[in-house]
Formats: C-alpha cells, sequence, structure tokens
C-alpha cells in the first residue's frame, strides 16, 4: 500500500537478502529487484517480509501481482482460481461441510450462492482461467 | 471512512474463517469459539460470507476487491468488527479497507454490491485472533487454572504483522504477541531464531518440495519444544497436515502443532475435545501433569 513503483527500486539487493525462499534456493521476484533474470512471480508466500524491508518502500505485491498476471500460472494457482469463481472459495467446498462441522459441534454455515459469486466477480470469470495472457484483467 | 477501533471491551465479533479454516480446519474454528466464549467474547458467523480475494483472484483480476468488500460489507450489516484466524484474509481485508478509503473506488464498489442491497460506508475493523486476544491478557491471566509445564515454539503469522501500515499491530519484524500469550500458561517459550520468519506454506501453490524445505526448516529450529504453536491455517496446513512428507522415513522426529487457542484453552482447563484435540496431544499433555 505504498506509492512508490519498480522506478523508484536501486536493485539494493535487501529484499532478496530477508526472502525465505531465496534462502532455500528459489528465485523470486526479489531476484528481479536485485538485478537478476532468472524469477518466478507465482514463486512467493506473501510473507511481506520483503516488503517490510525495502528501503525504497517499492510496493514489491504490486510487482508479483503485475507480473504474474503477465505470466503462466501454476496449476495449483488455476485451479484455486477456478474453484472461486464457481463455488466462492479457494476450495471446491459445499454443502457436505456442514456435515463435518457437526462432527464437531459447529453450527451449520450458509454458503455464499453461486449467483453471488458471479455478481462479484463477473469480469474476473469472463473466459477465465488460466493463462496469464488472455486474463480478463476485471477493471473495477 | 476510516478503520473504526472497536474497544475490546464490546466483546461481539463477525467470525471470518476464509476457505481453508471452512474447508477442513474445523479444531481451529472450535478452539477459537470455545476460548473466546470461555474469555467473555462473542462469536458470530457470517451467512454467505464468501473468499478474501487474496492472493488468489488478485493474481489474476482487480476485481479481487469485489469478494473482499462483500465481506465487509457483510459485517457491516451485523453491525461487527471482523474476527479472522488467518493471516493471508487478515491482510487481504485489511489491505481492501484501505483501499476503499478513496471516495471514488468506494462508489464504484458499492454500486456493484447495490444489488445484494449491502455497502461499505464506515468500514469495520478487520482484527485476527491474536489481536484481540493480546487486548485480553489480564481476562487469561486470571482464568488460567491449569497451568502447563511444557516448552512451546512458536510460529507467527506473518501477514498478521506485515506490513505495518496495513498490519497496524505490534513489531513487524520481531512481533512479541504470540510469546507474551504463551507464556500465560505457564509454558516455557523456546526461542527458535525463525519464530518471525515464514513458514512457507504456499510455496506448494508453485514449488512443493520449497514448500517441505521451508517446513522442515522451521520443524528442525523448533524440536527443542514439546510442541510448536501456530496461529493460521496455512501454517497448520504445511507444519502439521504435510509433516509426514517433510519428515520422510524421520517419522520419529514427528512434533506435535497445535493452534494458539488449543493452547490457550488447556490452560483455562478446557478439555482436549472441547478444543479439537486428539489423543496423541492428551497424551502428551497426561505426561505433562504427571511427570
Amino acid at each position: 500500500m505504498t506509492e512508490s513503483t519498480i522506478e523508484n527500486c536501486t536493485q539494493c539487493g535487501a529484499c532478496r537478502s530477508v526472502c525465505l525462499a531465496e534462502k532455500l534456493g528459489g528465485h523470486t521476484i526479489t531476484s528481479l529487484l536485485s538485478g537478476g533474470e532468472e524469477y518466478f512471480a507465482w514463486l512467493c508466500s506473501c510473507c511481506q517480509l520483503c516488503q517490510e524491508v525495502c528501503p525504497e518502500g517499492v510496493d514489491i505485491q504490486q510487482v508479483i501481482i503485475d507480473e504474474r498476471r503477465k505470466g503462466q500460472p501454476t496449476v495449483p494457482y488455476q485451479r484455486s482460481f477456478r474453484n472461486v469463481l464457481r463455488y466462492g472459495y479457494a476450495f471446491a467446498i459445499t454443502e457436505e461441510v456442514n456435515e463435518l462441522r457437526a462432527a464437531y459441534g459447529l453450527e451449520p454455515v450458509e454458503l455464499v450462492s453461486q449467483e453471488r459469486v458471479r455478481l462479484l466477480l463477473r469480469r474476473a470469470g469472463e473466459g477465465c482461467a488460466g493463462s496469464g495472457q488472455d486474463h480478463p484483467g476485471g477493471e473495477v | 471512512m476510516g478503520e473504526q477501533v472497536q474497544e475490546i471491551g464490546d466483546r461481539q465479533f463477525a467470525f471470518y474463517p476464509g476457505c481453508l479454516v471452512l474447508q477442513r480446519m474445523q479444531q481451529y474454528e472450535l478452539s477459537t469459539k470455545r476460548l473466546l466464549a470461555a474469555l467473555g467474547v462473542t462469536l458470530t458467523d457470517m451467512p454467505e460470507a464468501a473468499c478474501c480475494g487474496a492472493p488468489v483472484v488478485e493474481s489474476f483480476s482487480d476485481e479481487w476487491l469485489l469478494p473482499a468488500a462483500y465481506n465487509l460489507a457483510l459485517a457491516e450489516r451485523m453491525g461487527l468488527d471482523i474476527l479472522t484466524v488467518c493471516g493471508s484474509c487478515t491482510n487481504s481485508l485489511k489491505r481492501a479497507l484501505l483501499a476503499l478509503q478513496d471516495a471514488a473506488l468506494r462508489e464504484r464498489v458499492n454500486r456493484r454490491l447495490a444489488p445484494l442491497d449491502l455497502e461499505v460506508e464506515k468500514g469495520v475493523a478487520v482484527r485476527h485472533q491474536v489481536q484481540v486476544l493480546a487486548g485480553l491478557q489480564d481476562a487469561l491471566r486470571e482464568r488460567v487454572v491449569a497451568p502447563l509445564r511444557l516448552k512451546v515454539a512458536l510460529t507467527y503469522p506473518c501477514q498478521v504483522f506485515r506490513p505495518a501500515e496495513v498490519a497496524a499491530f505490534d513489531d513487524p519484524l520481531r512481533p512479541r504477541a504470540m510469546h507474551d500469550l504463551a507464556a500465560l500458561t505457564g509454558a516455557t517459550i523456546v526461542e527458535t531464531g525463525v519464530e518471525w520468519e515464514c513458514c512457507g506454506s504456499s510455496y506448494s501453490m508453485s514449488d512443493q518440495p520449497l514448500a517441505l524445505a521451508a517446513g522442515r526448516r522451521k520443524l528442525e529450529a523448533s524440536l527443542g519444544a514439546d510442541i510448536l504453536v501456530d496461529g493460521c491455517g496455512n501454517c497448520h496446513l504445511l507444519l502439521q497436515r504435510m509433516q509426514g512428507a517433510i519428515w520422510g522415513e524421520q517419522e520419529h522426529r514427528r512434533m506435535p502443532v497445535l493452534f494458539l487457542p488449543q493452547l490457550l484453552g488447556l490452560a483455562l482447563g478446557l478439555a482436549p475435545e472441547e478444543l479439537g484435540l486428539g489423543g496423541s496431544v492428551a497424551k502428551l499433555l497426561r505426561r505433562d501433569r504427571h511427570d
């Protein structure tokens, strides 16, 4: 939630030095921001540590989102997106969840209706899903 | 519109479980509700609550803001602030609140919500459970009847604390809230040096081996403790549910992972089954009591 964009990045490497995925051998957006070419925008846990340490206050979350929308999503992300469009949740949650809840003594929940989901995500859902190239954008 | 900070004394929240906890972590919802009830806080379910929008929808479309605003509007109509239990939902809903301070954007969003007879007008506060509990430490301290003689390692839900301008709670790099809460149970807190690091659970959406490596890093650092305690469904998914895959043939290294309200609930004398705790943890606790 900062106004600072990627143009303000000085490639100082602070983001990369704190990134857990980088420590474990992965290459995230912080590789790009540190001058590297090998990176995968979908590899990120959104832990916000890079955001917190960036001395220029670059909106790294937005950089990641912009890069993701240009590229090919992973299968789990595609599946989760389709689930949200169909069920209103990132998983295929159906009325059966209430049987599970009953086993724990939890009250049944009223799940969101498909009609509401279509209304909320009508543009995101157009022509969905999967390739970043044809993603609908869906300006609000 | 500005975020209205509710006094904890109001003691009533709309409960927002998020997708993961709703689908497969009933123990977390149950223990949260039982613990907070014991502290005099009422949680009311939100009928027709939906996905929070981020990061999944946000990765594809700006319309992620719509489901986020929709959930905020549901709570506003209920007249309640929101209590969350995962990091990602907390961050998403808080970011949406900040974005919706832009009057023009709010108007566009409200036009989309109008057919549902919903709107974001004043806005509600969004509080992760750890933040609510941090304001209830006196009540917790008074109610501890079964002090725990356990060694406890912690792992913090990152997005509840970062970025600072969104979270507006505790220290973004070295938060202490979970330390303070866990210490109230009488348990000994084992410093791991990685309690503030991300667990890496979300890597499983793009690189499963890396997720397991991240989980192993966290668990290995925590092995000096009897149990590891988390405060997010995503952390739990990796550190508890995928622990078998993390250890592989080193299954003997497996350690119990509890949700924070399960730990606190035990110290308040709530029965293990009220907290969704199974036999193996009950056995560990018997050892604790009788050693």
